[in-house]
């Protein structure tokens, strides 16, 4: 074999070695942060009172659903530590994108995201997050995060997506507030899983 | 005159309400489905067996008239068994593992919940497509259950109106999210890579 090119084979060796192990770098931007809910005589229909009495009907028995959701809610509230949607949700996202070797960084904006730069950015839209009832007929519900996302990827159209997580666990409402530790554990629980499920679905995403 | 034509027009389509709707639901092939499942040495599985375990196996929904009454049923073209199945052996295709009759690892369980529902607001109505399924793992060497879980896929979305094409968009976003649940799933990666050889 040549010198040169056994000199050759050794220099792009080196290079490759001494390339830097470059992470993709992924800024994080949440437009709102959501509230706790309970949506449980909401998640019924209102039909009835819009026929019989219109708008003002629909209003009247919106009203009376909310203000039952309200006392179901803090009642909850009473059970759980931290009730923001944010705090678990966001850790756990941006915990499970570093040790899949992202860069994680906060950002207000997302105008630096250019077409063809290696740079991801997420806005993220919580809406609520909370109990909701999952089956109207046998009345169980589950914790659940409701949020949109927009996906800036460098792509001339942004990826946008609506996501609604629910825990595994379905319970009625009274055998839910008689457990009353696994309150807190199935509502963190969902927000942790909602915000490893991004992660992953940033990592696994069609590209 | 057009008076007769408004009345006509009411009487059609109240006369609507009362027809049954079957609709052709199945999840959509152009999906990306691809998970964390996709990390796991190709496997062999045998096709989800999957038993009807529904509250309601006659109807995915009710069709409801302005006062919100059940006017009539709302079904599906194929049974919602073979749905989740066929749903489920196509995520597992598409992240690179294999569906055969000789199988390592059989896939049976249940479809607790495939239902479709409609929730009339003053401007709008909410449609929601939800579904939810037990799938127990079974190492056929072994005959070990491996791995069992609930999934579930949930769709909604609002608009001033739609009929059986709007219907079975939202139940098929449904189906691909339960997909999704189920190749997003890293307890269940970390079950079938524990399987030796």
């Amino acid at each position: 074999m040549p010198k040169n090119l056994i000199y050759l084979c050794l220099l792009i060796g080196l290079n490759t070695n001494a390339l830097p192990n470059e992470k993709q770098s992924v800024s994080l931007n949440l437009n709102n942060g959501g509230k706790f809910d309970v949506l449980y005589h909401r998640a019924e229909s209102a039909a009835t009172g819009i026929v019989l009495a219109g708008l003002i009907g629909y209003g009247i028995e919106e009203g009376i659903r909310g203000g039952k959701d309200g006392k179901k809610k803090d009642q909850l509230l009473s059970y759980i530590s931290d009730p923001s949607c944010k705090n678990i949700f966001l850790s756990s996202l941006a915990e499970k994108l570093k040790k899949e070797g992202y860069d994680v960084s906060n950002s207000q904006s997302s105008e630096n995201v250019k077409a063809g730069h290696d740079k991801l950015s997420l806005n993220i839209k919580i809406n609520s997050c909370g109990f909701k009832l999952v089956n109207t007929d046998s009345k169980q519900v589950s914790a659940f995060i409701d949020f949109k996302t927009i996906l800036y990827d460098g792509n001339k159209n942004p990826v946008k997506q609506k996501y609604i997580f629910f825990g595994k666990t379905k319970t009625p409402f009274e055998e839910l507030l008689q457990s009353k530790l696994s309150i807190e554990k199935e509502f963190s629980s969902v927000l942790k899983k909602a915000g490893e499920r991004l992660a992953n679905k940033i990592v696994y995403r069609k590209k | 005159m057009k008076k007769i034509i408004l009345l006509v027009s009411i009487l059609v389509i109240q006369a609507c309400a009362f027809t049954d709707a079957t609709l052709q639901v199945q999840h959509d092939e152009s999906s990306n489905f691809k998970g964390p499942i996709v990390e796991v040495n190709p496997l062999l599985f045998s096709s989800p067996a999957l038993v009807d375990n529904r509250d309601d196996i006659d109807r995915i929904g009710w069709k409801k008239n302005g006062f919100g009454m059940q006017t009539a049923d709302i079904t599906t073209a194929n049974p919602v068994v073979d749905i989740v199945s066929d749903s489920i052996r196509a995520g597992l295709i598409q992240n690179g593992h294999s569906v055969v009759d000789s199988s390592r690892v059989s896939i049976l369980g249940s479809v607790d919940r495939f239902w479709f529902e409609s929730d009339m607001n003053f401007w709008t109505v909410e449609f929601t497509g939800d579904i939810q399924c037990r799938l127990i793992f079974v190492d056929n060497n072994t005959k070990e259950e491996i791995y069992k879980s609930d999934y579930s896929g949930s769709y909604s979305e609002k608009s001033g109106g739609g009929l059986n094409k709007t219907w079975q968009r939202v139940m098929g976003k449904a189906v691909d999210n339960m997909v999704e649940d189920v190749m997003f799933d890293e307890e269940l990666v970390e079950a079938l890579s524990s399987l030796i050889d």
